[in-house]
């Protein structure tokens, strides 16, 4: 039975039911209410009464506080209650039932969205295992040099719709280590250590040791894009990182835009090359290779501009800046309170990040474990209202 | 009660036990019309209600009425368990209940009461019961219920409507 809107009673039935509340306390009503003092009466002689053993075992039961341990009265009540405690139907099965369920929504859905970002790493990781094909496409041939039985157009397939591009991403990072003033020659050679470790190359590098602010030194480095993680993680732990950015840039459409153009040119040049067959005159001949010139100075830009944004894409620039530490950022010194407020905070933050990845679980579990325990106790209300409707 | 000592929670559910547990019973073998699984649902009730005193809130309702909540659903459980029931028209206690001094004309208003009693609908005895056997106000008759109060109020008077007609158009 769901709570309805009440409906107002009239005085009459008011006054009714007010002369039935003084019937049932014993008090006298009007006469006009006898009828109903006398209905009060005979109802009240059709109350059911419990049986005296009954009511003294009851009340055993109760001074025991419906405990099942002695062998009293009260005992046989309780076992009573027990036994018709397991018979009875609902209990907690259902809410378990959701609950469980709940649980099992709530790890599906996480197993899938963890599948998900799986995928995505896939990907960034299988980008230079699609490389060593793209590089067949980059010929050690110089500009414009058009081989015969051009296989190019082949290497670079053209890109159609439904065939998708592995993403073409540009990373920057740039790290400040801070270290010791004297140290920063061996930083120094750890960082080159670290970069040929990971197969990457030192682009440039300066590193000044007579400075009279310390010195410093500086590295441009190429490190192939699928180790920078590993590279980063290691050339961080060289020395306090003070400071580290990173940008990244989508260049996929740049890159897609020349593969295509290189397609086109190459096309263009399959055709140049039938029509300069076919040639009959002098004048036509000589016109046919002018545009393969052409053709070929665009097939040639058209592959210098993939074989940049390839060395860009494979290789991800880091510059590495090495300065002498200032005297705040001791690492071998004693342990200052400004030191202390650091690690505090950082505590802190990993605390709050702790909690916040723990509401992030808990409280989808505990909306949707509320809402199967409203969901059960509306069923199992329901249940109660149809078996009395039942009757 | 939620906030209260152990020993003064315990002392006032005796309080509560002492003072409702003929009309618990009477609630429940007027529901159930069985005398012993009245009593079987009766003690669960108190049970249960024994079990949870510490979770009473006094802003909710009367302790009554919290308790003949847990008592109706205890009854609504065995209902739902039993789906056939057996008539209380067969108890021999019922016979004793008349008083030999009834004049003839009252026992002829008994066997209607009766007559009409049983042919009320299970919500409207329920509500004879709470009303007439447990003697709960309105408001805690329709915390009960689920209902609000003047409906329960305007479902009552229908139901004494019909048991008031029954026995005094008895020829």
């Amino acid at each position: 039975m769901t709570r309805r809107n009440g409906t107002t009673l009239d005085q009459e039935a008011a006054r009714e039911l007010a002369a039935v509340d003084a019937a049932l306390r014993g008090e006298a009503v009007e006469r006009r209410d006898a009828d109903l003092a006398e209905l009060v009466e005979l109802v009240r002689a059709e109350r059911p009464r419990p049986r005296p053993q009954w009511s003294a075992e009851l009340d055993e039961a109760m001074a025991e506080g419906f405990g099942a341990g002695r062998a009293g009265a009260g005992s046989r009540v309780a076992a009573r209650v027990r036994r018709l405690r397991e018979r009875l139907p609902g209990g907690l099965l259902l809410p378990s039932l959701a609950t469980a369920a709940s649980l099992l929504l709530v790890l599906v859905v996480g197993a899938s969205l963890l599948r998900s970002g799986g995928t995505q790493q896939t990907l960034d990781k299988a980008e230079p295992v699609q490389q060593p094909q793209s590089r067949e496409a980059a010929p050690s041939a110089g500009a414009g040099s058009v081989p015969e039985g051009d296989s190019e157009a082949g290497a670079v397939a053209p890109a159609t719709p439904g065939r998708s591009t592995a993403r073409k991403v540009e990373r920057i990072t740039s790290l400040t280590l801070a270290t010791g003033s004297g140290e920063i020659d061996d930083v120094a050679d750890e960082v080159v250590r670290v970069t040929d470790g990971h197969g990457g190359v030192v682009a440039s590098s300066s590193v000044n040791t007579n400075d009279a602010n310390g010195g410093g030194a500086n590295f441009e480095l190429r490190i192939p894009s699928h180790r920078l993680q590993p590279a980063l993680a290691e050339l961080s732990k060289l020395a306090h990182v003070r400071s580290r950015s990173q940008t990244t840039a989508d260049v996929t459409r740049t890159y897609v835009s020349a593969r295509d153009r290189l397609n086109e040119a190459l096309a263009e040049r399959r055709g140049l090359l039938g029509q300069l067959a076919r040639a009959d005159t002098p004048n036509e001949t000589a016109n046919v290779r002018r545009r393969l010139r052409l053709a070929a100075g665009r097939i040639s830009r058209a592959r210098s501009e993939l074989a940049s944004i390839r060395q860009r894409t494979d290789l991800s620039q880091v510059r590495v800046s090495i300065e002498p530490r200032r005297g705040d950022e001791g690492t071998g010194g004693p342990w200052t309170p400004r030191e202390a407020l650091g690690d505090a905070l950082s505590i802190l933050s990993v605390t709050l990040g702790v909690i916040v990845v723990s509401l992030a679980v808990l409280l989808p579990v505990g909306l949707l474990g509320g809402a199967s325990w409203l969901g059960a106790r509306g069923v199992r209300r329901r249940r109660r209202e149809a078996a009395l409707d039942a009757l | 009660m939620a906030l209260e000592t152990t020993d003064t929670a315990r002392s006032r559910f005796e309080e509560l036990y002492r003072s409702s547990r003929d009309d618990v019973y009477a609630y429940a073998a007027s529901l159930l019309r069985d005398r012993s699984a009245a009593e079987d649902v009766t003690a669960l009730a108190f049970e249960r209600a024994f079990r949870r005193r510490r979770t009473f809130n006094p802003r909710r309702g009367s302790e009554r009425g919290w308790l003949f909540g847990i008592a109706r659903n205890a009854a609504l459980d065995e209902l739902r368990r039993r789906e056939r029931l057996q008539a209380l028209a067969a108890d021999p206690e019922d016979l004793d209940v008349q008083p030999p001094e009834d004049a003839a004309e009252r026992t002829v208003r008994r066997a209607a009461l009766r007559d009409a009693l049983a042919a009320l609908e299970p919500r409207e005895r329920e509500l004879v019961a709470l009303k007439f056997h447990a003697g709960l106000s309105h408001g805690e008759i329709a915390g009960v219920l689920g209902v609000s109060e003047s409906n329960a109020g305007t479902m009552l008077h229908r139901t004494i409507t019909k048991l008031r007609k029954a026995c005094h158009d008895t020829p």
